[in-house]
């Protein structure tokens, strides 16, 4: 940081200076200590202060312009001199004169009548800068040299002299001797190095540590394919512990006659406590029997078989799966109704069997298609429905996966009842709180793992993902469409999965796009365009015209014209 | 100098107007003179509602009649505005810019906000083509 002096004869010697035509100012001396312009006779040899002023004329061009060609400074001089005082609201008469490169020479004066001077903010001991040259455009910071004194130098014959003279006078002192009587020290934290729109060195504005960045993307976006799962390759009906028949209910009969005979009751009491500890599970399940691979056999329960029941049994081969099967329910393409960006404000939900309503993201889903599978687990009735879709590009992803459980049970012991019951209550339990926390989908989820699920219909969620909502749809509250519905109330609720869309309504009226034109973002030249055309931005440099008439001619295009 | 009075059917904004020409009068600027809202000094009165639009060699620019006619110093003063629409049409036609609305240039996914939208929407349903079956089937899982 230079020294006051060295600031003084810096800007005398226009070594601190702007960029040609570019606006701003040198340095100033703080206004803030107020104490400093009482001066005696012969104190402080002069400042340099900074006065803001409306300086475009009619044509809007800059009136007084602080130019430096070339590097060279072109000192403008303020004449009017006040003193003695704080210069805050003062008001004073304002004259200019320009003086050329030789320093005496007085190129033009300029009266500009009367001014009351604003403050000027100090921000720190070195950076300063003022509302109004930072708000507003039509302000333009002068630089103007006020001369405090009543004795001229003897050698001198007047206060104006080129900016050698004063930077012989002052010298390296940091100290500003004048006439010898009386001193004043000029201090750093008098002078203020302001630079201000000046690009080469930045700003010091507030915000001056913003930086800069980005623009360097790949514009490459990785697009792998996501197929549905694939089932498990190992299955526990493999290993002889247990197995899956498929009964009729005639079968179901002889069996629960043969379990209660005395017959059975003696060959297995040896071993369990009841005969009912054999059985697993039973279970109503919505699949045709033709989509499960079973094999006609003899029904064994434990160690005993019954020769005189023949059942069909799933499978148990190690070279096939059995167990698992995948349910495709097919796919259903959606299509842009509208073909403009109101289609993607449009909102999606899906319901699905055993899990319930669930909300789709709609950039997910259309303008392709959608398809929905489970994978099912017939031992245990667990599942997963998995949605994935096919976009413009032609690549299948999964893009969500909700697990359910499709198994109605049924009870067959007073134990089995309760034990079903308590984990009914458990699930719904869970599902309420679900709601209160709102996080429907991921909480609805988790309760659906459990086996017996919760009861549809019993918990309404705020489902899905919020969406972006157009102005007109911010007042309508996101209701949820039902709670999950897996585990024994997904019987009795719709088997086959639908999409439920939303579609916005637009009212475009006739001649719209002629005399309102829709939105391009594309940079084109004007002669290539025809009809209504709205001007983002652009450059009228290369015009020959008025300022007034180029303002007038942005102003015009920006609105809408008709080439 | 001359001036030549059109009668213009074309909306403002049209870089091209459709004109009938109506008169040739001279006339003068009033001092000091403004290229944007010029004074037009007459010998006679016109009427803005049939002469409302006007050529000026000297200046070579077309300008709109904004005014009627006010009789002061033995002229007839009528305000003029500045049609720059078609004055600096040769200009800027031979420039680029970015386009911010256009009538067939168009990206109709831009989100647009003039583009009215009824407050209710249209609900549809589809419905997949293949769900779980309408039958039950029992399944009996046992030790063994």
């Amino acid at each position: 940081m230079a020294t006051p002096t060295d600031a003084i004869q810096n800007i005398l010697q226009g070594n601190i200076y702007l960029k040609p035509n570019t606006r701003g100012t040198l340095a100033l001396l703080s206004q803030e200590s107020a104490q400093n312009y009482t001066y005696s006779v012969g104190t402080l040899g002069c400042y340099i202060d900074i006065l803001p002023y409306d300086v475009y004329d009619d044509n809007n061009k800059p009136k007084y312009n602080i130019v430096f060609k070339n590097g060279n400074f072109v000192e403008i001089t303020l004449t009017e001199t006040i003193s003695g005082q704080d210069v805050t609201g003062t008001s004073i008469s304002k004259k200019f004169n320009v003086v050329a490169d030789d320093g005496t020479t007085v190129l033009n004066t300029y009266n500009l009548g009367s001014e009351t001077l604003p403050r000027t903010k100090v921000v720190s001991g070195d950076t300063v800068y003022n509302e109004q040259w930072y708000y507003s455009l039509t302000y333009w910071a002068q630089a103007g040299m006020r001369l405090y004194s009543n004795s001229v130098p003897s050698a001198w014959s007047s206060w104006e002299h080129p900016r050698e003279t004063w930077a012989a006078y002052l010298g390296n002192s940091n100290n500003v001797i004048m006439n010898g009587a009386s001193t004043y020290t000029v201090t750093e934290s008098h002078f203020i190095d302001f630079l201000a729109s000046d690009e080469s060195q930045g700003t010091k504005y507030p915000g001056e540590h913003s930086t800069t960045g980005g623009g360097e993307g790949t514009f490459y976006a990785q697009n792998d394919g996501v197929p549905f799962a694939h089932l498990p390759t190992v299955q526990p009906i493999d290993f002889g512990f247990t197995s899956i028949y498929l009964p009729t209910e005639t079968d179901m009969l002889n069996i629960s006659g043969w379990l209660w005979s005395d017959d059975f009751t003696e060959n297995i009491k040896m071993n369990y406590i009841s005969p009912f500890d054999n059985i697993l599970g039973i279970a109503l399940i919505p699949i045709d029997r033709s989509l499960i691979k079973t094999e006609n056999t003899f029904f064994k329960i434990g160690n005993v078989t019954n020769n005189n029941i023949r059942l069909d049994k799933i499978k148990s081969n190690q070279n096939e799966i059995t167990q698992y099967i995948d349910y495709p329910c097919g796919s259903l393409n959606i299509a842009e109704y509208w073909g403009n960006f109101i289609d993607y404000d449009a909102s999606y939900s899906i319901f699905l069997p055993f899990v319930g309503f669930r909300s789709l993201r709609t950039d997910d889903i259309l303008n392709g298609s959608i398809e929905v599978t489970y994978h099912i687990d017939l031992l245990t009735g667990q599942a997963v429905c998995e949605i994935g879709a096919t976009k413009e590009d032609n690549v299948f992803h999964v893009l969500y996966s909700f697990p359910c459980n499709i198994f109605y049970n049924i009870a067959f012991s007073g134990a089995n009842y309760m034990s079903m019951y308590n984990q009914q209550l458990s699930a719904t339990s869970s599902g309420i709180n679900n709601l209160v926390s709102s996080i429907g989908q991921i909480a609805g989820g988790i309760a659906t793992q459990n086996p017996l699920g919760v009861i549809g219909g019993a918990v309404n969620l705020i489902t899905g993902q919020a969406q972006a909502k157009r102005e007109y749809e911010t007042a309508k509250p996101d209701i949820g469409r039902g709670g999950n519905s897996g585990g024994n109330a997904g019987i009795f609720s719709q088997r086959t999965p639908y999409i439920i869309q939303c579609l916005p309504i637009g009212q475009a009226p006739d001649k719209y796009n002629e005399l309102l034109g829709v939105p391009s973002m594309i940079y084109e030249a004007l002669s290539d365009l025809e009809g209504y055309t709205e001007i983002h931005a652009i450059n009228l440099d290369s015009i020959n015209a008025s300022s007034a008439e180029k303002s007038e001619l942005i102003s015009i295009m920006t609105s809408g014209f008709y080439i | 100098m001359e001036v030549i009075f059109y009668y213009n059917a074309s909306d403002p904004r049209y870089s091209v107007k459709s004109l009938t020409q109506v008169d040739t009068c001279s006339g003068s600027f009033k001092q000091p003179f403004n290229i944007m809202d010029p004074i037009l000094q007459l010998s006679k009165a016109i009427d803005p509602l049939v002469y409302n639009y006007c050529y000026i060699q000297e200046v070579e620019r077309y300008y709109f009649v904004s005014s009627q006619p006010s009789y002061e110093a033995g002229f007839y003063n009528v305000s003029l505005h500045n049609d720059v629409i078609v004055n600096l049409r040769s200009e800027y036609m031979e420039l680029s810019a970015i386009i911010g609305r256009q009538e067939k240039r168009y990206n109709a996914y831009l989100k647009d906000s003039k583009f009215p939208v009824l407050n209710k929407q249209d609900i549809n349903t589809l419905v997949f083509p293949r769900g779980f079956s309408d039958r039950e089937e029992m399944l009996l899982i046992v030790n063994g």
